[in-house]
């Protein structure tokens, strides 16, 4: 690492060390608020220096929330302008970079990223498992960061941790799961929410954690984010969207622990993956098709979302996609079949 | 002797005689098939575009004329796409070359996905207020 690189480095370690001083300034004088999550099996601890930021970051995690514990494997430290004053960041104009990276402040177990779009800063000291994820304004966060909350930092500190976010919706039966990618649009979410209304286990809609030598994928997020044309096919959510004034500029989202009789589980074997694909043909079918075209589903729309992610992540999802076997999952016009389909195949894996 | 250096930004995997090239500069994304992948792969391993061609030449038994054809067009492609850069070198390679596994010459192809440079959130325009902190314009 050249010179001026270990400089950023040093720098971003100082100006974590110096925001850490500034939350811990706010902990002592008004106290802090803590909520605690259990995410595939390690406990994380959510330390809010305002409380109104807790409706914007907990109803996604609402289902992972578990007892207070001395153990804690993660500290996220959670404020906005009002609550904590940091200093001005030590890198100018020119590092914002593409998503969200902050270029030369990551290295060293140092990660930095500011979203331009949410005015928000991520940043993760894995020397210290401390995080710190700081808003500009909580109220005013858009609806894709209330529906996948703290992002970034959980995309960091799990690949740590041997696990992997995905951009794929994972629904299954009895443990056993498949995992279905795709970018927006492809028709993952409205596909995993069908199958959650029709009594299928949910692992997620959009993001889940890959365990790839395991093969098991965990929940990371409660919420469901569906354009208004998906949501007509399930009425009984409209009560359910937190954004319904603003369904033409935005998906509805839908935090779905909020919801009745609804089967969210904290993991599943993940036994083969379906690539959604809408044909406009009125049944529903499972074709055989190619890995590469379940990389190709899998891979970028998962890497370009990721500060950081590169080589080693496009080769952690070639290892997931060699392990199963994949199909294409063409989507009928019936929509009533495709939950059906895909608890039949479902069943099949099991007997596998 | 022209080799080609594949440029940092982009990642790439092999897979079942197929590749994917993704551009985290750019947002683009690729699919390789034919003899792209062969080309690619040899590439990849640091070989000449010489080499390459003769290499091709003789496992698929075409006139150099036609392989070379090909492979320039495809690698003026690689380069357009600023997916690959070309550099001067002295040496050729000495690691084995892998060879194509297939026996029959496809014409090499380049296909380019362009649908998800939206993921990479380009800077929206922003300015920086009295605490040194970008907002949104």
């Amino acid at each position: 690492m050249s010179m001026l690189a270990l400089d950023s480095i040093t720098q971003a370690r100082e100006f974590f060390q110096i925001s850490q001083g500034k939350f811990q300034q706010v902990q002592a004088i008004r106290g802090i608020t803590v909520q605690y999550c259990r995410i595939a099996n390690k406990t994380v601890a959510l330390q809010f220096t305002n409380p109104t930021l807790i409706a914007a970051i907990m109803p996604a995690l609402a289902h992972l929330v578990c007892q207070p514990t001395e153990n804690v494997q993660l500290t996220v430290l959670i404020g906005d302008s009002f609550s904590v004053s940091l200093p001005p960041p030590p890198w100018n104009q020119q590092a914002y970079a593409v998503r969200s990276e902050v270029v030369g402040y990551n290295g060293q177990g140092f990660y930095t990223a500011f979203n331009l779009d949410s005015g928000s800063l991520s940043m993760l000291d894995t020397t210290t498992q401390q995080a710190i994820y700081w808003v500009k304004d909580g109220q005013t966060l858009p609806f894709y960061e209330k529906g996948s909350p703290l992002l970034t930092i959980w995309h960091w500190w799990l690949q740590t941790q041997g696990l992997h976010l995905v951009h794929a919706a994972v629904v299954g039966l009895a443990g056993i799961g498949v995992l279905l990618p795709g970018k927006g649009g492809s028709g993952k979410s409205t596909t995993a929410i069908n199958c959650l209304c029709n009594g299928l286990d949910y692992v997620g809609d959009d993001y889940c954690l890959i365990d790839g030598p395991n093969l098991t994928a965990y929940s990371l997020y409660s919420s469901a984010k569906l354009a208004p044309t998906s949501l007509a096919y399930f009425p009984q959510l409209m009560p359910y969207v937190v954004n319904q004034e603003l369904l033409t500029i935005e998906k509805g989202l839908v935090f779905l622990k909020t919801l009745p009789d609804l089967s969210l589980v904290d993991c599943l074997t993940i036994k083969a993956i379906l690539i959604p694909q809408v044909l406009g043909l009125p049944q529903t079918r499972l074709v055989p098709a190619k890995r590469m075209a379940a990389l190709q589903a899998l891979a970028p729309s998962t890497i370009f979302q990721l500060a950081g992610a590169g080589q080693p992540a496009l080769d952690i999802l070639t290892q997931l996609v060699k392990a199963l076997p994949c199909y294409y999952l063409q989507l009928g016009t019936d929509i009533d079949q495709i939950p059906l389909l895909i608890r039949e195949f479902i069943l099949t894996l099991r007997s596998d | 002797m022209i080799k080609f250096s594949i440029k940092p930004q982009v990642i790439h995997e092999y897979m079942e005689g197929e590749v994917i090239i993704v551009d985290l500069e750019t947002g683009n994304y690729y699919g390789l098939d034919g003899a792209g992948v062969d080309i690619w792969l040899l590439i990849k391993q640091g070989l000449s575009q010489t080499t390459i061609n003769d290499l091709l030449a003789n496992h698929y038994a075409l006139d150099n004329k036609t392989i070379t054809e090909a492979t320039d067009q495809f690698i003026k492609q690689l380069m357009a796409e600023e997916l690959i850069a070309p550099i001067e070198v002295t040496g050729e390679s000495t690691e084995t070359p892998t060879l194509p596994t297939s026996s029959s010459f496809q014409p090499p192809l380049l296909e380019k996905y362009t649908d998800m440079q939206g993921l990479l959130l380009a800077d929206p325009i922003h300015e920086v207020d009295e605490t040194g902190w970008p907002h949104r314009k």
